[in-house]
């Protein structure tokens, strides 16, 4: 079979921790961490303000790649573990 | 003025876009409807969802996000909503026809959707290489479709795409707007583009949000991804408004 699931995993795993370092979640977190969770972090870290303004606008355009990275890269990591047990 | 008010106005009543969709593809031919049957097509959605369903992993709107994304795609033609299946298809006509008008050496797929470009579709549609990588659709293929057949595709580890390590030979990369915008590598349109030889090209699938990127403009991550595509150095650049949009870009 072509799919090898250790190169796979440890990409994952690599997207993963590149959003924990950015919202500053420690690496212990993640066979633990919900994406529930992130999405709180997330809101902390980049609320969403009703300005209008560039700044918001960034914030916006931030929250919504960090939202649809951790999206994917959290379901396939824990489809990899479900598969793991 | 007012009867072309008036026009306006009937052109807007008439225009549905699912029913333009259905339209497209009665007019068309392509390679995915032939290959890949509206059944084929529900029983590859259903083995997918299904199993990771059994697998009880999370899917509620928490984890996996409001509707459009990937993971509703697979869901919906699982469970039976026909008109989701010409919106999928129209995709990969969209993809098909600049692939074949492209006339490539060699493909890349950065993150072909089990749902949108299959395994076999990708093996039999085109006659020159098709690389893709190593992620989720693979094992889906492999695994969970065709229960214990292997690709016939070339695949490639996903950490080489995102460090724009492509394959020798490859000239049309096929990507889309989600990939290139959420990326860890947060240069990877630019590092891809670099990576292309001169006339290469990168075709970026799903580059309008839906539409959606024509209401709010500047709020969405994809207008500053088409601001830098306009910035690539040498680079002719078409944005295409469909449903789901399309942008190709040339590498002079």
């Amino acid at each position: 079979m072509k799919y090898d699931k250790s190169k796979y995993k440890e990409y994952i795993e690599s997207k993963l921790l590149s959003i924990f370092y950015s919202l500053d979640i420690s690496e212990d977190r993640l066979d633990t961490i919900t994406m529930q969770e992130i999405r709180e972090i997330v809101d902390q870290t980049y609320p969403i303000l009703s300005s209008g303004s560039e700044e918001s606008r960034e914030i916006k355009s931030t929250r919504n790649k960090i939202l649809a990275l951790a999206t994917e890269s959290m379901y396939y990591y824990n489809l990899i573990k479900k598969r793991e047990q | 003025m007012s009867e072309m008010t008036s026009g306006n106005t009937n052109i807007q009543r008439e225009i549905n876009l699912l029913n333009t969709i259905v339209n497209a593809m009665a007019l068309s031919e392509t390679k995915h409807s032939q290959i890949i049957s509206d059944e084929k097509l529900k029983e590859r959605c259903e083995k997918v969802y299904y199993n990771e369903v059994g697998l009880e992993v999370d899917r509620s709107v928490n984890s996996i996000g409001r509707f459009p994304t990937e993971f509703h795609n697979y869901e919906l033609i699982a469970k039976g909503l026909v008109e989701y299946y010409d919106l999928v298809n129209f995709g990969t006509m969209e993809a098909e026809m600049v692939i074949k008008t492209a006339r490539p050496n060699a493909v890349l797929f950065t993150n072909p959707s089990f749902v949108s470009f299959p395994h076999e579709y990708l093996e039999e549609a085109f006659d020159f290489e098709v690389y893709v990588p190593n992620d989720e659709n693979v094992y889906r293929e492999e695994y969970v479709i065709s229960e214990g057949l292997e690709s016939q595709l070339n695949v490639v580890d996903p950490l080489d795409i995102q460090n724009a390590l492509i394959p020798d030979g490859v000239d049309l990369i096929v990507t889309n707007g989600t990939y290139l915008t959420s990326n860890s590598n947060p240069d990877i349109l630019e590092d891809l583009y670099n990576a292309l030889p001169s006339a290469g090209i990168i075709l970026v699938l799903i580059s309008n949000d839906y539409t959606n990127l024509y209401a709010k403009k500047t709020m969405s991550p994809l207008w500053d991804l088409h601001e830098r595509i306009k910035s690539l150095p040498g680079a002719s650049s078409y944005h295409i408004p469909t449903f789901i949009g399309f942008t190709v870009i040339i590498k002079n």
